[in-house]
């Protein structure tokens, strides 16, 4: 029955292919053609190129802190909605949700207004006489976290929410009457049992944080470049197509290796909230 | 002096009728108590405060003499099973048992010695180092009673702990549990909705109705001597037959009643009871107790026969269970040999059982209903 179905899906599988899969193969493909550009002309020269891996080196470090602070912030929300009656949850979510239905694009301005050296922040603390000249806030690899995290969050929370759903409230009591202390019960029991969500939402918040482009490139200084940015420059600034899909081939990689790593742990369907 | 106490105990959840109220219960060391009753009647909110996990809204609980209402589960040193077994499910069955040793601080040599005895006692040594995942449901079962066991709590709470099982395994495995419970010489308070259950297994049942112990007494007693009409309709299978008290001559112990049933002859039988003369009463017969005879025969003196037509016979298995009509329109089931095929419907019979298998109670509800919520 359902195999007979699967047609259903062929729309969207020929947008994809169209869309997504031949313009991929195509930039796999390009890099290796003669073409303008810096002279780096291979995937071995871009690895070793001095720009190229400190760009690399900021991208993996800024992804890492702001994976890292998003999940500490969003693992107690996660419990907290996972331990409360189904019914109760609905209006927390829409909460939770309701920055992934603002653009992108507003959310980055309003930190710029926020943090900028005319903005909210410095003009509230001069007012009160805390400091007398503003603080720099803006274009520096704080900013950047701070932006990412902010649209990260969400996506924290509802991948571990999705995980931490499924553990039975039963089985905390259980650990309680058997002697453990609420504390314990959770670090013997709760815990371990959420490191499926836990590791589900460093992967997709890791990933989704190496291909940022918006926020670090409108919240950043030249020092924090990330790769996304390199990638963007290196076309509408240089022309240099060669480079960018030198980049972005490595962009992919790092993805593919992240996915392959994790797969060997846990499960990949652990990524899709809606599966468990 | 009793063991556990539970004294004057009340629940209300929010905003809702209270779910158990008035329950005072006392309970000996060692003994096994079972909690029957209909869906929601308050069993599980009962065995929650004694857990640990609710806190009455009002009343308290004692454990050999000291109040414990509020202390916290951890620190009550009490075991307890669960229906859905509730192991934890990335532990392995050793670790599932070693888990409240663990929490007690008790050494790595000590714990492997305990839970291999708690494993041996619940028939599963070989099966240690599986998850939960790879056990059925009564493996499962038997590592979550070994758990509750292995740190020799003081008293063992199980709600519904068979529920999940087949027969086959829950005769088992009520045997199994009543062989740990005698040797360890555990208190148990233990939960079912299974009246066969409380009675091969209970040293007393407490039955529950609408958050009340409706009564509290020996299996025989309840079955034999229900103190009202719930428990007459909950606790094995019952005819109800409504009369009128005629006379009554007052005695010690019993009194003897002259009942009047409607378009039937008149019966005496002996109560403990106090009813009005006059007043409505139910006769409780038990469907086992009603012998069916032709109606050339004549009953003896201690004993009632009802006129009556058959309507119908159902195969039961071990029994049938044939079912009569009475002159006042009122059905009768009565439990008769599966091999009685002199009988058919519509033959005029007599129904015939001893004056003293009839329970005598108040007639306070109407027995239709109250057997409606039993089932
Ligand atoms: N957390 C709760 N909040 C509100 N009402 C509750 C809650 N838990 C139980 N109740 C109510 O309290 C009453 C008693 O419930 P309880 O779970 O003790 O029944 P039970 O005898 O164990 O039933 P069952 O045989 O179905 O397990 C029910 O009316 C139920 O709806
Ligand atoms: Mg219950």
């Amino acid at each position: 029955m359902l195999r007979k179905s699967s047609w259903l899906m062929a729309p969207c599988l020929a947008y994809m292919l169209v869309m997504y899969v031949t313009p991929a193969l195509i930039m796999l493909y390009s890099p290796f053609q003669n073409g303008v550009g810096s002279g780096i002309a291979s995937l071995g020269e871009a690895l070793v190129e001095p720009s190229y891996q400190r760009v690399m080196m900021t991208t993996f470090r800024t992804a890492l802190v702001v994976t890292v602070v998003a999940v500490l912030l969003g693992y107690p929300t996660a419990y907290y909605l996972s331990r409360l009656p189904s019914e109760k949850v609905g209006k927390y979510m829409l909460l939770i949700m309701f920055p992934l239905w603002t653009s992108l694009l507003v959310r980055t301005y309003a930190w710029i207004a926020l943090l900028q050296d005319a903005g909210v922040i410095n003009s509230t603390l001069m007012s009160t006489n805390l400091i007398s000249n503003p603080v720099r806030l803006l274009y520096n690899s704080g900013s950047v976290a701070i932006g990412m995290v902010q649209i990260l969050l969400p996506y924290a929370i509802v991948t571990m929410y999705s995980v931490m759903v499924g553990i039975k409230p039963r089985l905390s009591q259980t650990a309680q009457v058997l002697g453990a202390s609420p504390v314990r019960a959770f670090w013997h029991v709760f815990f371990p049992l959420s490191l499926p969500g836990l590791s589900a939402a460093c992967l997709l918040l890791f990933i989704m944080g190496l291909g940022f482009f918006v926020t670090p490139a409108l919240l950043g200084g030249r020092r924090d470049m990330m790769v996304g940015t390199l990638i963007q420059q290196q076309v509408v600034l240089l022309g240099d197509w060669n480079s960018a899909s030198l980049l972005s081939i490595m962009l992919l990689a790092a993805t593919i290796i992240l996915l392959f790593v994790y797969s060997r742990f846990a499960r990949l369907e652990n990524l899709v909230p809606a599966s468990s | 002096m009793s063991y556990l106490s539970l004294i004057d105990v009340e629940k209300t959840y929010a905003s809702s009728a209270p779910a158990v109220r008035n329950v005072f219960l006392e309970i000996e060391r060692g003994e096994f108590v079972t909690f029957l009753g209909p869906s929601g009647s308050g069993k599980t909110t009962t065995l929650s405060m004694v857990a640990g996990f609710i806190l009455p809204s009002s009343g308290r609980i004692e454990v050999g003499g000291k109040d414990i209402t509020h202390v916290p589960p951890h620190q009550r040193n009490i075991g307890m099973v669960f229906q859905d077994y509730s192991l934890f499910p990335h532990m392995t069955v050793e670790e599932n048992v070693a888990f409240p040793l663990r929490m007690r601080g008790m050494s790595k040599k000590n714990i492997t010695s305990r839970v291999g005895e708690a494993l041996e006692i619940v028939g599963l040594s070989g099966f240690g180092h599986r998850l939960p995942v790879q056990l059925s449901g009564g493996q499962q079962q038997r590592v979550a009673i070994a758990r509750a066991i292995v740190y020799r709590p003081a008293i063992l709470l199980m709600d519904e702990p068979l529920g999940a099982l087949d027969r086959l395994l829950r005769d088992r495995l009520q045997l199994e549990i009543k062989q740990i419970q005698r040797e360890m010489g555990i208190t148990t308070l233990y939960v079912t909705h299974d009246q066969s259950e409380a009675l091969t297994m209970s040293d007393r049942i407490c039955v529950f109705n609408e958050g009340e112990i409706v009564q509290i007494g020996t299996p025989s007693s309840i079955y034999e001597k229900p103190s009202n009409v719930f428990v007459a309709g909950f606790v094995g299978e019952s005819n109800f037959l409504e009369c009128r008290v005629l006379t009554r001559k007052s005695d010690t112990p019993d009194n003897t009643y002259v009942l009047g049933f409607l378009n039937s002859a008149s019966v005496r039988v002996k109560s403990e009871r106090d009813l009005p003369v006059h007043g409505e009463a139910i006769a409780v017969v038990r469907p086992e107790h009603i012998r069916v005879e032709p109606t050339s025969v004549q009953p003896q003196t201690t004993e009632v026969a009802f006129q009556a037509t058959i309507r119908d016979i159902i195969y039961r298995g071990e029994s049938s269970s044939l079912q009569a009509i009475l002159p006042s329109g009122q059905i009768v089931t009565a439990r008769i040999p599966s091999r009685s095929v002199s009988l058919s419907p519509n033959q005029q019979i007599h129904l015939v059982w001893e004056t003293r298998d009839m329970v005598l109670l108040p007639n306070d509800k109407r027995p239709e209903a109250v057997i409606e919520a039993a089932e």
